[in-house]
């Protein structure tokens, strides 16, 4: 019998418990992180560019609140798991015999490296490469090879792996947090909630895959500002505007937005969460989505065999369906077709993971045209949104002596209302949702958590 | 306003005959280990050789000359490359498309090109696995390297041409560029890889 083949019993092991952080060990800079946002909205440079606020950021924002990891439809069977990170922390999300899904620390409790390096796949055990310490997906510490090594004092139970302590699933997307602490996520989704409703009930069951990865030389709030942003459509998009009327005439999509009038909206649902709402300007997401590769041959072999009645309801799910959603700090559902996740990788660094939403039980056609979709806007508007984030990290780098920027439009105009759910609605071109981001960072920013499991 | 229903009639439908026919080509260039074969005809690497020199060059319009009408332009995301009627790309264009990105760097609007990107490709291993009359496979390895503001940047990978012989002489009915960093991330590719 080799040391790998000892099991422990069931109830050898009692919760974790890493105990109380030690105020001793960790610099908890005396930084007044409030005044870096000020009352009338502008936001100090150094929030962008300063890589020890960014590190007191992946304590207090993404160790601090939910953080979203994936879509249950990624880990669908029993010990299936993806790798993702948490902040910076790399976190394994498995769903575990019972079904519940756990978000194991990514890192051997023996000597600290990276236990699973692969993107994803199917294991119930999980076995460090180094010395062949192995621990369940739940993260216990179950093969320790040649254990009479050990003095008699030796507590295996305090080398589980770090759990996160939370993690709660809303409507298909799964949240961890570091933090014991933090509100359910319902109550943390709060008025947002009714929105993710929205776009789960508008459609048949989704499932999720990963779509290209962006990077850029930039800080990750930039993306997160700028996805609750419809100023800058007209102006960063040009581009696409341009060719698109050109090429494919007037009635697209961007052509909705031709000034900061309208029936769209923009929304802040509190805890960072906001929302741009263009469900009132877009009639149909099918006619005003741009020729696709195979727009027609697949819409009229739809209409051919279920009727066209059929096939224009599905073939309306395969663009952009008028809602861009995100969730404070790294989710942005948009429409029901596709998802962005924001993964801060240094203070000017930040990748963008994005995901195409398939219909489980839906035409072929629809999802292939999906995907043709959101291939099209990375490669076409993203592009364009990236390089603008670049610039503004270039600047805001390089230039000191101009320390703010103003994110305050729309702000005390009188054009901006509460509504009875508690959220603020603004005119869609209106900095509302940005703020609301910058007042959850200050609230998040204001402490640190108790505990994060990472202070084991 | 381009007249949509005359490019789109000399595209052809991008229907599940296409797609199935881009896969097979895919499915039997990709594990490719037999020997080159001569084709007599220098024209047929000449093409893979001009689209590589088209692109250095930023002539987008030169370089679309060289697509037929019924072009597929594939870039996978995944590792494993399965149909990409079921799994995400980075790219698959039709002519159309195509057409669209050229089109918007032309615009003079495209801030990811503002300045332009300068690019120095290398393509060797240039192979022909199989040609008749009018058909040709064409592998070969390809590294650009990209140059924009001060920051450089390097795109490697293989790729599959399958060309067809048109009216206009050698086109490219098919190209298929299996990116080594598929999976990781890209960065600004607006200048087209």
């Amino acid at each position: 019998m080799t040391a790998l083949d000892r099991r422990p019993a069931p109830d050898e092991y009692g919760p974790v418990d890493h105990g109380p952080v030690d105020e001793g060990v960790v610099d908890d800079r005396a930084v007044d992180y409030g005044g870096l946002v000020t009352d009338d909205f502008r936001v100090h440079r150094s929030v962008f560019v300063d890589p020890a606020i960014f590190e007191e950021e992946m304590v207090r924002i993404f160790g601090g609140t939910w953080v979203y990891l994936l879509h249950e439809s990624q880990v669908p069977r029993v010990n299936d798991f993806r790798t993702v990170n948490v902040g910076r922390r790399p976190v394994i999300v498995a769903r575990t015999a019972d079904g519940t899904i756990a978000g194991l620390v990514n890192r051997c409790s023996h000597r600290g490296t990276l236990l699973c390096p692969l993107e994803g796949g199917s294991a119930a055990r999980f076995q460090c490469a180094y010395h062949g310490w192995t621990f369940t997906n739940t993260g216990r510490l179950v093969g320790l090879p040649y254990p009479d090594g050990y003095r008699s004092s030796f507590d295996r139970r305090d080398l589980d792996l770090g759990r996160l302590p939370r993690v709660e699933s809303y409507r298909g997307f799964v949240f961890g947090s570091l933090n014991p602490d933090v509100a359910p996520l319902t109550e943390w989704l709060g008025p947002a909630r009714a929105v993710v409703d929205w776009a789960v009930d508008s459609q048949p069951e989704i499932r999720v895959l990963p779509a290209a990865t962006m990077v850029y030389h930039g800080n990750w709030k930039l993306q997160n500002d700028n996805n609750g942003d419809m100023y800058h459509t007209p102006f960063t998009h040009r581009s696409t505007a341009v060719m698109t009327e050109q090429r494919h005439g007037t009635g697209r999509l961007l052509d909705h937005f031709a000034n900061d009038q309208g029936p769209m909206a923009v929304r802040s649902f509190g805890n960072g969460h906001k929302m741009i709402d263009q469900r009132a300007a877009i009639d149909s997401p099918w006619d005003r989505t741009r020729p696709l590769p195979g727009k027609e041959a697949y819409g009229e072999q739809l209409a051919q065999r279920i009727g066209a009645d059929q096939a224009r309801r599905h073939l309306e799910h395969v663009g952009q369906s008028g809602i861009n959603l995100i969730l404070y700090p790294n989710l942005h559902i948009r429409g029901n077709g596709s998802l962005y996740v924001y993964e801060p990788v240094a203070v000017d660094r930040t990748l963008v993971h994005t995901f195409v939403a398939l219909l489980v039980d839906g035409p072929p056609e629809v999802n292939a045209l999906r995907m043709r979709f959101a291939e099209d806007f990375i490669n076409v508007g993203n592009r364009d949104d990236i390089e603008i984030f670049e610039r503004a990290q270039q600047a805001l780098t390089d230039v000191g002596d101009v320390e703010w920027v103003d994110v305050s439009r729309g702000w005390d105009s009188g054009r901006e209302r509460i509504e009875a759910d508690g959220s603020v609605t603004g005119n869609v071109a209106d900095e509302t949702g940005i703020r609301g981001g910058y007042e959850q960072w200050k609230r998040l920013m204001a402490a640190r958590p108790t505990r994060t499991v990472a202070d084991g | 306003m381009v007249d949509h229903l005359a490019e789109q009639a000399a595209v052809g439908p991008l229907d599940d005959t296409r797609y199935d026919d881009v896969l097979a080509f895919f499915g039997v260039n990709v594990n490719w280990s037999g020997a080159a074969v001569a084709t007599g005809d220098p024209g047929i690497a000449d093409v893979v050789r001009r689209e590589a020199r088209a692109l250095d060059a930023r002539d987008y319009e030169g370089w679309l000359a060289l697509f037929s009408p019924g072009c597929v332009y594939w870039v996978p995301r995944n590792d494993e490359v399965g149909d990409p009627r079921l799994e995400p790309s980075v790219h698959f264009d039709d002519y159309r498309r195509l057409a669209d990105r050229v089109a918007l760097i032309r615009t003079g609007h495209l801030h990811a090109q503002t300045p332009p990107s300068r690019t120095s490709r290398v393509l060797s291993e240039v192979e022909c696995r199989q040609a008749t009359a009018d058909l040709a496979d064409v592998h070969s390895s390809l590294i650009v390297h990209e140059q924009r503001r001060g920051r450089s940047q390097v795109y490697a990978g293989r790729q599959f041409h399958r060309l067809e012989r048109t009216g206009q002489g050698w086109q490219i009915r098919y190209r298929v560029l299996l990116l080594v960093d598929r999976d990781v991330s890209q960065g600004n590719t607006t200048f087209i890889l």
